[in-house]
């Protein structure tokens, strides 16, 4: 009986240390990790990279740092890396390449088979800590539910921002901050009782843009640096369905045109080059300085007839934050004979603009060929970014406050289902391999039944809650 | 007293089968191909912390054994019998049990007559609530009765819609009040009343959520709810009967009277028959068992519900029919080829459309819709469909996909494991013929259909249904056109085609139509005599209805909506 507490700790013991395997056969090729997170570039403040390995019915992984092994974690279909274990590791070890020890013990290597460690680079650079995205069934033109949610890119933490379905809210979309910052953003809110939901500092308030000077409601938003403003394009926009094509959907504007919103004197200010029925202006980006305003444009067209036609190119023009002017000149940054641009988004030391490029028209979440382009704003030279691409769409793109990183849409999993990649910005000025935003439970990027969309990084968490955001809405 | 019990309620159970399995047949296979049960965090986070939503969560879970019939009505039964059950031990406490056995036998009774309209929710939160009253009368001792309910708050509020919820801690008030009748606890479960009111709000700062924070039904457009609560009035029955000593034959003549009663109104429902009707139409369609759809449609009052039309019109065609037998039915219009799809149904069915036409991008379109439109966002059938439907376009990565989401349910793993070895056979087809594509425009059957005969001159079933739908719009000039651009040469051609040509040559005679195609001396016969026929009318209107009512003729000159 005295020797039941002692029994009672041997057995504590046995079940929680778990016995280190070792495998008998060894392999000289990288394991076949989902996601693949081997040879990436890592945030030193990114959540664990878990992964899993098809048919495996158990795992050891060995994280090891100048061939010192650091830890081993185990499982039966998926490596769940314990949080402070990871977090100690990139603080020690940052700037330092990490190599990670696979073994895998499945019907084909029942004794265990042994991978070629594969290496994980710890980089210096810190990523914002949060990201805003929604998430939506996968396009067509009734949804059931939607949400606008945001993650911490430490751990796994993820929390609704704003929910909506058909019947309740309507369609909710378009989130813009200000300078990444949490407590001034923007969304629109579709339904009967919606309009412009307007959070500055942390108040919430609903602003009717068509009762204030915009001929319509307004589309995509981009916030002013200096908070003063949003620039807004408003597009009457048409969806249509492809018998065969792969690409499933067209989604394209019969008009569209640009509107900025004075926040401080809650007007709309009407350039009316940016305005005529000749043109289409859409998706507009403020430079980080806020002086520049890049937009995409394309001649009208007869549509959906001459669709191919279409082509957007990005032009910029000068802007004046103190009277909300834009300049005279309206120059041409990019132009393609056969491409279409979307998406422009300068990085934040003003170098680079990173856009989305399709074969035409707008709307490339939908176009399979969409790729991710960038451009020296200095000499307007390409810059070879073809490993952020694959042979499915890339799309929306996001740069961090700092730079450093970029977070995409990708839809190279599947072809439909969309997921966001990250990826670090190095300092030769080129990007390095993507990887997967990282899940508690890997098997979550196949069984999620929406996709991700328009990613934006925050510098905190946003701390509104859900019900003071809803009893505006529904107001 | 046992003894009789058991007897009535092997006579409920022997009945509600029976019930079941003559009028609900149907309604029970629908519960799982309608249903959706997972375990991803998708799923789950939509109903472990939102209120009222683990009774939906347990539905679901139960509704995945419904797959096949005799389960699935094995299952029912005892649910339904539950309710009694949890009645019986309900009254036992009460000690009015053996004179008021009629009670108990009231909710299975209702439950099978409202079979429609109370689904498995309803009947489960009821069995819950008589349990938990059940249960809590049965605490002799105050202070654990407390505890009991204090500690229930969190979970009930999570189990049951929150007017039910209000309604046990109502009941527990009453029973301190005239069963207990404790001082202390009659304070207290006023106190407890009030907590249960004031809970929701306090939930909302805990984990708020957009949901209704006091909802009122167990499942989402619940009908009749008002009648359904009325059975919670049940359980105050004992209280007011306490003293009575009643009459065991008279209870006895009560439970026939309400078997009588169920019965009867089960069998002159006739809203409880056209659901059953449409619920079978629906899965034969599924199952692509067209042969049954024409035998339970052909010949029956259904052949004028507008409903069944593009169902008729799929089963026809399908049997490569629709030219021979179109004006067998009572269909007008164009439009019945397809439904708006404003409904789950409605897309559903237009996925079958498309797929039957050979548009197998957008069946799966409409199917995204139907999905989008359904409460759960997705059911079992149609994820089955989707995973069948991308194996046959060849697309790997969604069938995957797919198929673990569905691997995360109950009763999939046969299933699963023939599709994974069909999928290992496969090699990922990316191809696309540029010259079969176009943007769909659905505005209207006729024009979407001539979209895809124009991609696709060997369409033979969106010709047949084009050229239908051109005959039922009565425009003889287009049916000759597009008859003549598309229909395959030295062919035969159908019956009603035939009547048609004769008309076009009739009424165009410079067209030469029946120098060009080759009529039956039959056809030409009947032509001949229905027009000598039509110039007796309205005198030979019976006969013209008798010989030549299922011919494109009579609907052409004769036949009106009604």
């Amino acid at each position: 009986m005295k020797q039941l507490p002692f029994y009672f700790f041997i057995l504590f013991l046995f079940v929680s240390c778990s016995k280190i395997r070792k495998a008998q056969i060894e392999k000289n090729d990288y394991p076949d990790i989902f996601p693949d997170y081997k040879e990436v570039h890592i945030p030193l403040n990114i959540a664990p990279l878990n992964f899993s390995i098809k048919n495996a019915s158990f795992i050891q992984a060995t994280f090891s740092a100048n061939k010192q092994e650091l830890f081993t974690t185990q499982g039966e279909k998926s490596i769940d890396i314990p949080l402070h274990k990871w977090q100690k590791l990139l603080v020690e070890h940052q700037g330092e390449q990490i190599d990670v020890a696979v073994s895998v013990w499945n019907p084909s290597y029942p004794e265990g088979i042994r991978y070629k460690p594969f290496p994980i680079y710890l980089t210096t650079d810190s990523i914002d800590p949060y990201i805003v995205y929604r998430l939506i069934e996968p396009g067509y033109e009734s949804w059931h539910e939607m949400d606008i949610r945001q993650r911490s890119l430490n751990n796994f933490e993820e929390t609704i921002i704003v929910s909506s379905d058909m019947k309740e809210k309507g369609c909710i979309n378009c989130h813009s901050f200000c300078n990444y910052s949490p407590s001034n953003f923007m969304f629109h809110a579709r339904t009967s009782q919606g309009g412009t939901i307007l959070i500055k500092d942390n108040k919430v308030r609903k602003i009717q843009l068509s009762q204030i000077g915009s001929p319509t409601e307004g589309t995509y938003p981009h916030w002013h640096p200096s908070g003063k403003y949003i620039i807004m394009s408003t597009n009457t926009t048409r969806q249509s369905f492809y018998s065969h094509n792969p690409n499933l959907i067209e989604v394209y504007d019969l008009k569209s045109d640009l509107i900025l919103y004075d926040i401080e004197h809650d007007t709309i200010i009407v350039d009316p080059r940016f305005s005529t029925p000749q043109h289409f202006e859409t998706f507009p980006s403020w430079s980080p300085d806020g002086e520049k305003l890049y937009y995409c444009c394309a001649s009208a067209k007869e549509l959906p007839r001459n669709l191919k036609e279409l082509k957007y190119a990005i032009c910029s023009v000068s802007f004046n934050t103190e009277n909300g002017t834009f300049g005279e000149k309206i120059d041409t940054v990019y132009i393609s004979a056969d491409k279409s641009a979307s998406f422009p988004r300068v990085s934040p030391d003003n170098k680079y603009l990173l856009f989305t490029e399709s074969d035409y028209a707008t709307f490339p979440i939908w176009h399979k060929e969409a790729n991710l382009k960038m451009i020296s704003l200095q000499d307007f030279n390409d810059v070879n970014i073809q490993i952020l691409n694959s042979p499915e769409t890339e799309s929306y793109h996001s740069w961090s406050s700092n730079g450093k990183w970029i977070i995409f849409s990708s839809r190279r999993l599947d072809g439909l289902y969309t997921r966001f990649y990250i990826a670090h910005f190095n300092a030769k000025g080129s990007f390095d391999k993507p990887f997967l935003l990282p899940q508690k439970n890997p098997n979550e990027n196949i069984l999620r039944m929406k996709s991700f969309n328009i990613p934006e990084f925050i510098k905190n968490k946003v701390t509104i809650t859900r019900r003071q955001i809803d009893q505006i809405i529904t107001d | 007293m046992k003894k009789r019990i058991y007897i009535l309620l092997t006579l409920l159970a022997i009945y509600i089968f029976v019930i079941e399995y003559i009028f609900y047949p149907e309604y029970i296979l629908r519960q799982e191909s309608e249903g959706l049960f997972l375990t991803t965090n998708d799923y789950l986070q939509n109903y472990l912390f939102t209120p009222g939503s683990w009774i939906l969560l347990l539905t679901n879970f139960i509704q995945q054994f419904y797959h096949s019939l005799p389960l699935g009505l094995f299952i029912e039964t005892i649910l339904i019998l539950s309710s009694t059950i949890s009645m019986f031990l309900y009254l036992q406490k009460w000690e009015i049990a053996h004179h008021s056995i009629w009670i108990i036998s009231i909710p299975s009774i209702m439950f099978c007559v409202y079979q429609n309209t109370w689904g498995i929710p309803a009947l489960l939160q009821y069995c819950f609530t008589l349990s938990m009253l059940t249960f809590y009368i049965s605490i002799s001792h105050q202070t654990t009765r407390f505890i009991y309910s204090v500690m229930l708050l969190p979970f009930l509020y999570l189990l049951i819609p929150s007017n039910c919820f209000i309604l046990i801690y109502l009941y527990m008030c009453i029973y301190e009040w005239t069963f207990f009748k404790s001082f202390t606890m009659k304070i207290i479960s006023i106190s407890i009343v009030l907590l249960a009111c004031l809970y929701p709000l306090f939930w909302q700062n805990i984990n708020y959520t957009s949901a209704l924070l006091y909802h009122f039904s167990p499942e989402p457009d619940m009908q009749h709810v008002q009648l359904y609560y009325i059975l919670y009035l049940l359980p105050v029955i004992p209280i007011l009967l306490s003293k009575w000593k009643g009459n065991l034959y008279f209870s006895y003549v009560l439970v026939g009277f309400l078997f009588i009663f169920g019965s009867y109104s089960i069998y002159k429902s006739s809203y409880c028959e056209e659901k059953e009707k449409r619920f079978a139409i629906q899965r034969y369609a599924e199952e692509k068992k067209w042969n049954q759809i024409l035998q339970a449609i052909s010949n029956t009052p259904y052949e004028n519900n507008p409903f069944f039309h593009p169902y008729l019109m799929l089963a026809l065609n399908e049997q490569r029919m629709l030219p021979e037998k179109l004006f067998h039915y009572p269909i007008f219009s164009a439009n019945q080829i397809y439904f708006p799809a404003n409904e789950s149904d409605n897309a559903n069915f237009n996925s079958l459309f498309a797929y039957s036409i050979g548009l197998k991008q957008e069946a799966i379109h409409q199917l995204a819709q139907a999905n989008a439109m359904s409460p759960h966002g997705l059911s079992f059938s149609r994820l089955r469909r989707m995973i069948d439907w991308y194996i046959e376009l060849k697309n790997v990565s969604l069938a995957e996909k797919y198929l673990a989401i569905l691997q995360t349910s109950t009763c999939h793993n046969q299933w699963i494991k023939k599709r994974i070895s069909q999928l290992s056979t496969i090699k990922k087809d990316t191809t696309f013929k540029t010259n079969k594509d176009f943007i769909i425009d659905a505005s209207s059957p006729l024009i979407f259909l001539t979209q895809v005969i124009k991609t696709d001159t060997t369409n033979r079933k969106a010709l047949d249904y084009l050229l239908c739908g051109i005959l039922l719009g009565k425009d003889l000039k287009g049916f000759y056109n597009v008859f003549q651009a598309y229909f395959p040469k030295n062919t035969p051609i159908p019956i009603h085609y035939q009547e048609a040509l004769l008309v076009v040559d009739l009424m165009f005679p410079q067209l030469k139509v029946t120098q060009q195609y080759s009529i039956s001396s039959t056809c030409k016969q009947a032509f001949e005599e229905f027009g000598k026929w039509m110039a007796q009318r309205p005198n030979t209107n019976a006969i013209l209805k008798q010989k030549y009512g299922n011919t494109y003729w009579y609907y052409g000159f004769i036949r009106t909506v009604t």
